[in-house]
């Protein structure tokens, strides 16, 4: 080990490779924070070079590696690995170039996610993927996570919205996916790039495509007496031919806790509350809202509102955005569960996972993307409480079951890494793990790009 | 030899007990898949067809790869929804899994995307006969590898492809086009550039380039609620600024339709599609407008080219500005043309699906 210490020692000066104990410790974890490990060192990467020249090294040297950006990870990908090295991206946060006239921008890997939606902002042009953490996760953990948000059954998700990357792969040869075009020629690796979690290497420059602000928004809330009935609006509003942009439901013990953040004015006494938000041209967006009122009054609501101007939607969206933080302040600790189930099964899945609440004795609070079946369960508990984790954990690995069942998904955006790699198997075949370490093997055969995540290192 | 598997099982059995020779994959030959390799087999996909599975509410849909692309739209439009990315070859008989294959989407790919951004999942049988799944039957997924993603464009390179699954939407209530003939394709140009820099919401903007730069015509197309159709026809007439038809019911769907089955291509032995960009694309229509009939699409992010000339001769076109192409359709499909890149990923991820290079 102290001979890979050298070597790096050799590459980079002092105040850019952190091996003391107490410039590791902040490196430890990332946004999971019940697993910890400390690496042998930290790099802190300015440029291609350096990524080139430290994966090399760790290559050469058979050490693994993990990139990492502002460690924003739920599902415990940017983790170190034990006696490996962390590439830290944060300075490569350069905005290279956006070019209003094509919609795209070129940027580094360490640039946060909200900035690249800033720069395109005087064009009127925005960068489509939203995840909940958008302020502070950086578009290199995006696209290793392939990372989603709340308009991804309109819009999609970030491999929908990376044109083109250059990457280092695990043995530090530099290569060059796609382009700055939304077609490319040929198979469309820079999509199997995305989400790979960095078992394929290192994106050292993304190409994304911005995408024009609408013209209108039209946001409305609709409250309900159940949450069944909440799920349904949904249904009912896809079976209208409507494509809103995005539709978020929140319930009772979500509602409360954003109530008690920011006062958003949701209707304390709603047992859910339906986010819809239609977005497009100004004429096309007032129709829309027409036949959206039509639907949503047939479907039972205590509550419609519709936002009169950006402020008051600004608002409605900040109770919902300020969800998860706001369950901090009714619960000591909680779990952020993310699944996904097919969106017709919202109905069934909400109702076990109140009687498995029940069964473990654990809270849960529901906020999820309802237009896309991507369920964000809050499973709340106090770490003090002897066996409490325990009982939230156990209820956290029944509800990832439960989507299996309904033939959904383990995650939705927050990826395998190290938290849901025993329930990738339950997902997919022997026949399909098989096959995803033998495509991990050819490209990094000697397996130290993040070595530990998503898959179990091979035997 | 030739065999035509009608199941997975057979599917998978016919590769594997083809081993180790070179295989092609044919559908129904709609883009005219490469010539066989001499001593190879063929592997003809028409027989595995069928829809696996479609509920309109979830707005998926599931096909065998063998399955024609108009059954699938059929079954949609009883439902009021559509494969949004606009695919090809549809009257002609093409496959499901050829559109994968091609990587080719049609002119409406412009308002919401094109095959990247609609297939969710599918299945894939490797150069062994082993049954490769990714992704699954949700719109929403971050588990495993995308490999569904890298079958796109694959042009049947990487495996046979088997099942594919696709997010559809909702078809919109009603749709225009504007036709606009210009005497020259720099009023084209400009015309295309102030519909596109304008903040509406359009379902396809397409440019039919006259040989011989003779002049063009600029297509675009609107869609959604019928009641604020005729405004937003208006506001888009007037941003076009030069006189324009509207075509409605049938004979907008009659122009789409024709673009779709690439009827302006009649005659030419190869369609190459060349990824371009607003900023570059009339300087690429300009350099491959000798070599054949161009339409640009997608607001100029393609520009398709129809030509007989020999393909070195695009290559070298393409190739001396730094562009790219691909061939999608005719005997070299698949053939990337003009500026080449390090392949060093292609090739890691083609050894882990096709490790003897049986599907080359």
């Amino acid at each position: 080990m102290t001979d890979v210490l050298t070597a790096l020692a050799r590459l980079y000066p002092p105040d850019r490779l952190l091996t003391r104990a107490a410039s590791l410790a902040s490196y430890e974890s990332d946004g999971l924070t019940a697993f910890r490990t400390r690496p042998l060192a930290v790099v802190l990467a300015e440029s291609t070079q350096d990524v080139v020249n430290t994966v090399r090294l760790c290559h050469a040297r058979g050490v693994p590696f993990v990139a990492r950006g502002s460690g924003t990870s739920l599902s415990g990908g940017s983790v170190p690995i034990e006696d490996g090295v962390v590439i830290a991206l944060n300075r490569m946060n350069r905005i290279l170039r956006v070019d209003p006239v094509d919609r795209i921008a070129v940027v580094q890997p360490g640039v946060i996610n909200l900035d690249i939606s800033v720069a395109g902002e005087p064009h009127g042009l925005y960068y489509a993927p939203d995840p909940s953490s958008q302020s502070v996760c950086t578009i290199g953990g995006n696209v290793a996570f392939n990372s989603g948000g709340a308009h991804c059954f309109r819009h999609g998700m970030t491999a929908n919205h990376v044109l083109g990357l250059e990457v280092v792969l695990p043995d530090g040869e530099v290569v060059r996916l796609g382009g700055d075009s939304v077609e490319d020629v040929g198979p469309d690796l820079t999509g199997l790039f995305v989400g790979s979690e960095g078992l394929f290497g290192v994106a050292v420059e993304i190409t994304v495509r911005l995408i024009p602000r609408p013209e209108a928004y039209r946001t409305v809330l609709a409250s309900y007496a159940s949450l069944q009935a909440a799920g349904d609006a949904v249904t009912r509003i896809i079976a209208a031919g409507l494509l809103p942009g995005a539709m978020e439901i929140m319930d009772r013990l979500a509602i409360e806790a954003a109530e008690a953040a920011v006062h958003a004015g949701y209707p304390r006494d709603a047992a859910a509350v339906l986010l819809v938000e239609l977005e497009g041209e100004q004429a096309q967006a007032d129709a829309e809202l027409a036949r959206l009122r039509a639907v949503l009054e047939q479907s039972e609501p205590t509550d419609i509102r519709v936002a009169q101007n950006a402020d008051e939607r600004a608002l409605l969206w900040k109770g919902r955005k300020c969800a998860f933080s706001a369950v901090g302040r009714i619960s000591p600790d909680f779990i952020v569960q993310d699944g996904v189930v097919p969106r017709t099964k919202l109905g069934d899945a909400l109702v076990a996972i109140e009687q498995l609440s029940a069964q473990h004795g654990v809270r849960v609070a529901n906020v999820f993307h309802a237009g896309d079946g991507n369920l964000h369960p809050l499973i709340l508990y106090d770490g003090r409480e002897p066996g409490a984790l325990e009982r939230a954990e156990a209820l956290a690995t029944d509800i990832l079951r439960l989507c299996i069942r309904l033939g959904g998904s383990i995650t939705g955006e927050h990826g395998v890494g190290l938290e849901k790699r025993a329930f990738l198997p339950e997902m997919y075949s022997p026949e399909d793990m098989a096959f995803m370490q033998r495509l991990r093997s050819s490209v990094d055969g000697r397996a130290i790009a993040n070595r530990g995540k998503m898959l179990q290192v091979p035997a | 030899m030739s065999s035509a598997p009608g199941t997975l099982d057979a599917l998978q059995h016919a590769v594997a007990a083809s081993r180790p020779g070179p295989i092609r994959i044919t559908g129904a030959g709609t883009k005219a898949a490469r010539l066989a390799p001499a001593d190879g087999d063929v592997l003809d996909l028409r027989q595995l067809t069928g829809i696996t599975s479609y509920n309109p509410a979830e707005c998926v849909l599931t096909a065998l790869a063998g399955t024609p692309v108009a059954e699938i739209e059929a079954a949609l439009a009883a439902h009021q929804q559509y494969l949004a990315f606009d695919p090809t070859h549809v009257r002609a008989g093409g496959t499901i899994g050829g559109t994968v294959a091609s990587g080719l989407s049609g002119s409406g790919r412009y308002r919401y995307g094109g095959v990247r951004d609609f297939i969710i999942g599918a299945r894939v049988v490797d150069g062994h006969g082993r049954l490769v799944t990714s992704g699954g039957q949700v719109v929403k997924n971050a588990a495993g590898f995308l490999t569904h993603h890298a079958l796109v464009g694959s042009a049947g390179r990487l495996g046979a492809i088997a099942e594919v699954t696709f997010k559809v939407f909702p078809r919109p209530e009603a749709r225009a086009t504007l036709r606009a003939d210009c005497a020259s394709i720099d009023d084209a140009f400009a015309a295309h550039e102030r519909l596109r820099a304008a903040a509406m919401d359009l379902e396809a903007l397409d440019i039919e380039v006259a040989p011989d730069l003779r002049g063009a015509t600029v297509w675009t197309r609107l869609a959604g609620a019928a009641d604020a159709l005729p405004a937003r026809l208006a506001r888009a007439q007037g941003l076009l600024g030069i006189t324009s038809q509207v075509l409605q019911h049938d004979d907008d769907a009659r122009v789409w339709s024709d673009a779709a089955e690439c009827a302006w291509t009649a005659g030419a032995a190869a369609l190459v599609k060349v990824p371009a960009a607003p900023t570059r694309v009339v300087a690429v229509t300009r350099a491959l407008t000798p070599l054949g009939t161009c339409r640009v699409q997608c607001g100029g992010a393609v520009v398709l080219l129809a030509t007989s000339q020999p393909l070195d001769a695009v290559h070298a076109t393409l190739a001396g500005q730094g562009w790219r192409g691909v061939v999608v359709c005719g005997p070299a499909h698949g053939r990337r043309l003009g500026a080449t890149e390090s392949d060093a990923f292609g090739a890691r991820v083609r050894h882990a699906l096709d490790p003897d290079q049986r599907f080359h």
